[in-house]
């Protein structure tokens, strides 16, 4: 019964092809893809549509619509709608974080001048706080009745060996006594004073058991500051020396050149990227941007860790000012590379491209609301 | 070969058949001679969709590669005058050419053949990439981008003295005086001469160009028909 109901729409559909049509150009197959080049063309007895039949796989091909692969046309156009989506948003985090790291570098070298000044101030205090030791162990061991000292596991080797000369010469009677070590703390630093069989002692201070060093090639940027000398000292100690911003180091302002031309470029780049939005709208992004930056800033800042060197300390302090000023800097910039990005780009497009080019970009240009310049003959 | 059209009413082919655009909507409307029923020749969405793609994307990279050409150019047009002052201006402060090309210190020499060569290279490769533009206009763009750079260091330079100033501290730099701006100026008129030359070499090769362009067109036109013919 098939077999004639086929061998039946075949001879009605030969008989309907009475112009006996050809295609006569190319056409794919939706089957197999063969080309139907010479296929005839009939109009089939049910709706009066237009077909070829493919000769390799019977497949019909309704000629006046298009194969069946436009949803996959959407799919694709999802696929790199969403692809775009998630690069913006890579390129936000990225732009945040350039400036982040820029405002930082701002802040180190903002920081230079009074890292320096408290790294001095804090080794000047360690070194009473030993000589408060030592003499406290000096009276311990006069009455032989130690009060606050301990004996101590620290027996590591001294960067800043202080001898003192007064208590070694004058108590050689205890130093035929006693050999090891007795260490004493006073304001959170820890002091330990090594007696050695010869006699001869070794002064070392400690904070939290981390060796203290007051010298780091001839900088006292890498001073290990106590949390004491941080609540009790640094306040009096920075009123003594004129306030934060009297200790900026001001070739931080050098950053600035910098940050501005990145912001620009990313400004004009986001100008750009953001062809859907509105100008008003497309300047939120530079603003967010550097909000995030100020945060990720003010954030890494507010992370407390137990030991900090007077770097840390400087840079805490100086964070709060500097921070915010690169950060401003930068969304003042970003905000100008929106306001001339389009014009910028569309410049770039009529310099760089033929006409036939520019084409494909002229939604730089009817985006708003501008007409695609017209070439100029040569 | 055209796309295949075929007309609704009479199923005759018209993909040979020119569109051309109505006078009313602009539609690309096809007239079938045998049943004169007008149809809009419409393109496939998939080959719309990727053919616009590759359209766009070929004109963004073209768009980029050219601007980061252009400020490589630039920035080499800069550092050429720059390393030009070098080369060519005697301890007097006057210009002496023919002695740095015949130097018998090796760097100088080959510092002025290679500022020639350079900027005749940097020429030639402005001009390919602008040649839908007048003659003039490459040549604007270059010096354009070379005042940029220029002034972006020269700005700098007084930025970081002010700066310096402000935060009381020596500023390492070294703005140049303005007798050394105008040595600049009469430089970047010397390295002008290989610039142009390059200029002048595309001109010259224009034409044979565009010959072995439309040559290697119809080679590869030749092989498609071939390849259809074998096919069909």
């Amino acid at each position: 019964m098939e077999s004639e109901n086929t061998t039946n729409d075949s001879s009605k559909q030969s008989l309907n092809s009475e112009n006996n049509e050809q295609i006569r150009a190319d056409r794919a197959c939706i089957g197999c893809g063969f080309n139907l080049f010479g296929q005839p063309v009939i109009k089939e007895e049910h709706y009066n549509l237009a077909i070829a039949r493919c000769p390799e796989c019977g497949e019909v091909a309704a000629i006046q619509t298009y194969p069946t692969m436009s949803h996959w046309v959407n799919r694709f156009r999802a696929i790199i709608g969403a692809g775009w989506v998630v690069t913006l948003i890579a390129a936000i985090a990225i732009n945040s974080l350039i400036i982040m790291g820029m405002s930082f570098g701002a802040v180190d070298i903002a920081s230079e001048k009074l890292s320096e000044e408290i790294g001095f101030a804090h080794s000047r205090w360690v070194e009473a706080q030993s000589l408060a030791a030592i003499e406290e162990q000096k009276r311990v061991r006069d009455s032989m009745n130690p009060v606050e000292s301990e004996p101590v596991v620290i027996e590591s080797e001294s960067s800043n060996t202080v001898e003192d000369p007064e208590v070694v010469t004058t108590d050689s009677a205890l130093q035929n006594r006693v050999s090891g070590s007795v260490a004493t703390t006073i304001n959170g630093i820890t002091t330990t004073v090594t007696t050695e069989s010869d006699g001869s002692t070794t002064t070392s201070t400690s904070i939290n058991g981390v060796q203290t060093s007051s010298l780091m090639g001839g900088s006292y940027r890498w001073t290990t500051i106590s949390n004491n000398w941080i609540e009790n000292e640094l306040g009096p100690m920075l009123e003594q020396k004129g306030g934060l911003w009297a200790n900026v180091n001001r070739e931080f302002l050098i950053m600035m050149i910098p940050i501005a031309i990145v912001s620009m470029i990313a400004g004009i780049f986001w100008s750009v990227a953001l062809l859907g939005s509105r100008r008003r709208v497309a300047i939120i992004i530079p603003i967010l941007v550097s909000f995030l930056a100020l945060v990720l800033v003010v954030s890494t800042s507010l992370s407390d860790s137990m030991m900090s060197y007077a770097s840390e300390v400087a840079r805490d302090h100086l964070t709060f000012i500097i921070g915010p000023i690169m950060v401003i800097c930068a969304a003042i910039f970003g905000l100008l590379g929106v306001y001339i990005g389009r014009s910028v780009a569309r410049f770039v497009v009529l310099v760089s491209l033929p006409p036939r080019s520019r084409v494909s970009l002229s939604i730089l240009w009817t985006r708003d609301g501008l007409a695609l310049p017209k070439p100029k003959n040569k | 070969m055209p796309k295949s059209h075929i007309c609704p009413s009479c199923l005759v082919e018209l993909a040979r058949i020119r569109a051309v655009p109505d006078p009313h909507y602009g539609l690309p409307v096809v007239v079938c001679p045998g049943c004169k029923t007008a149809c809009v020749r419409t393109k496939h969405p998939d080959r719309v969709f990727w053919r616009s793609y590759h359209r766009t994307n070929i004109a963004i990279r073209l768009a980029i590669g050219k601007l980061l050409v252009t400020l490589i150019s630039g920035l080499l047009l800069w550092a050429f005058v720059v390393w030009s002052e070098d080369v060519f201006v005697d301890f007097r402060g006057k210009i002496q050419i023919r002695e740095a090309f015949t130097s018998l210190d090796i760097n100088t020499a080959l510092g002025a053949w290679g500022i020639v060569l350079f900027s005749f290279i940097m020429g030639y490769s402005i001009r390919l990439i602008y040649a839908h533009h007048r003659f003039w206009v490459p040549l604007v763009i270059l010096l354009t981008a070379g005042t940029f750079f220029g002034t972006i260091d020269y700005t700098s330079s007084k930025l970081v003295e002010l700066i310096a100033l402000l935060g009381s501290f020596e500023a390492m730099t070294d703005s140049p005086s303005s007798s050394e701006l105008l040595i600049r100026g009469k430089l970047v008129l010397l390295i002008l001469i290989p610039i142009l030359s390059g200029f002048f070499v595309v001109r010259l090769l224009k034409g044979s160009m565009k010959k072995s362009e439309s040559k290697k067109f119809r080679r590869v036109l030749k092989k498609q028909r071939k390849r259809r013919a074998y096919e069909n």
